[in-house]
């Protein structure tokens, strides 16, 4: 009963988080770029949750950033639970006690995660008109900022 | 041995189905969006309205300062409105004097933004107003200051808007001092770039940009943006200049839809 208690409590804390990514957080953009809860959200329920629930919660995170964008295709209903399948196994054999293993972690797998849609997004032909330098600042920020929110995020997803 | 061997074949089949199935999903997730954004209209401008009347209690002095202010530019423009009304209302008697016929009537709909990209790699708002309202997708997005975006998708409800710094929109524009054709595109941030200038073009900056009108997408004689630097292309056979738009995308809270049907 607690377990299932947690992972409704965890359901709509990404729904809030959602708004919260939609609504507000556009207005501590710290060179252009900003927290991805969502994206943090994906990591926390690969590292709490069995691999069934890690790849729900993606499927479900990844639904809701998809519709908060201008995307013709759902990229992130699809790379968000392939991430938190790789990160759930990555975690049986890797330890994420150390608060620091997962900030490095969650900074690389958003660098991963903006290179990734931006492949994407050129091989189908709708590459996005941004400098090389632009692109890298807009990654390196969004992947700092995420590494350090997430401390204070898993003490509400955990 | 055997029955390892078979169960990593499950294991990859089911893998491979999963990965089918939030392939397909995410291939027609575009179709039901739609009603998605619906369901996100009333918690967004909840949340926009809570995050509103922090502002206006934190920021209560500076609020207040600049409400003097706009109140005695106000007052400088009904002057001003008054006196191009009687040009308008005098213009309009000569043209009928001369039999012209005169086209005119983009109806407004105005909108709140209720939320904005959920993501770094897009700018646009959501706002408050959809097909119910009249709003469908291609229409355009002005404030008071010059053009902020356009309309990509429309609910029932609730619409997006694809802000001119977005980097996937572009607009024909021209120079409004040398009518100098070029396309201006989004570069996110506070910037815009007009591409395809000629190398011998008369560009500098401090240069008022304007929409061209050439593909009836938005009315013509629209501001975007300033020139604030002119550079040569790598190519060096054309120039682009970066701009700075007329709007303060990062603070926009109410746009105008254009419905020029």
């Amino acid at each position: 009963m607690r377990y299932a208690m947690k992972k409704i409590k965890f359901g709509l804390l990404i729904l809030l988080f959602a708004f919260f990514q939609s609504a507000i957080l556009d207005y501590i953009k710290i060179f252009d770029a900003k927290p991805d809860l969502l994206l943090i959200s994906v990591f926390a329920s690969a590292i709490s949750f069995n691999m069934f629930w890690a790849f729900f919660f993606g499927v479900f995170s990844g639904i809701l950033k998809d519709t908060l964008v201008i995307n013709s295709f759902g990229i992130n209903t699809l790379i968000f639970p392939i991430l938190g399948f790789l990160i759930f196994r990555l975690s049986r054999k890797v330890s994420f006690e150390n608060k620091f293993a997962c900030m490095a972690f969650i900074f690389i797998v958003t660098i991963a995660n903006s290179a990734i849609i931006k492949l994407f997004f050129s091989f189908i032909g709708k590459p996005m008109s941004l400098t090389l330098s632009a692109f890298l600042r807009i990654a390196f920020f969004e992947s700092l900022y995420n590494a350090i929110s997430l401390p204070l995020l898993l003490r509400f997803l955990k | 041995m055997l029955s390892f061997k078979k169960l990593k074949n499950k294991n990859i089949l089911i893998i491979f189905v999963f990965l089918l199935l939030i392939t397909f999903l995410a291939a027609s997730l575009p179709f039901f969006k739609r009603t998605l954004s619906g369901v996100m209209r009333l918690p967004l401008s909840a949340l926009t309205s809570i995050k509103r009347e922090i502002s206006g209690i934190i920021f209560y002095h500076r609020n207040y300062i600049q409400n003097e202010n706009i109140k005695k530019e106000n007052d400088l423009l009904r002057q001003k409105l008054n006196l191009l009304n009687e040009i308008f209302l005098e213009n309009k008697r000569l043209k009928e004097l001369f039999s012209f016929k005169q086209e005119f009537g983009y109806k407004l709909i105005p909108a709140q933004v209720i939320g904005r990209s959920a993501d770094n790699w897009s700018s646009l708002v959501i706002i408050n107003k959809g097909t119910r309202h009249g709003i469908r997708q291609g229409m355009a997005a002005v404030s008071n200051l010059g053009l902020a975006g356009r309309v990509v998708e429309s609910a029932e409800a609730i619409s997006k808007v694809m802000l001119i710094n977005d980097p996937n929109f572009s607009v024909s524009c021209l120079i409004q001092r040398n009518r100098q054709e070029g396309l201006v595109s989004g570069a996110l941030g506070n910037i815009l770039i007009m591409k395809y200038l000629p190398k011998d073009s008369d560009i500098k900056k401090q240069d008022v940009v304007v929409t061209s009108g050439l593909t009836g997408a938005y009315p013509k004689g629209l501001l975007v943006a300033t020139v604030v630097e002119v550079n040569n292309e790598l190519s060096g056979l054309v120039r682009y200049a970066i701009l700075k738009p007329a709007v303060n995308l990062s603070s926009i809270e109410e746009v105008l839809i254009i419905n020029q049907q």
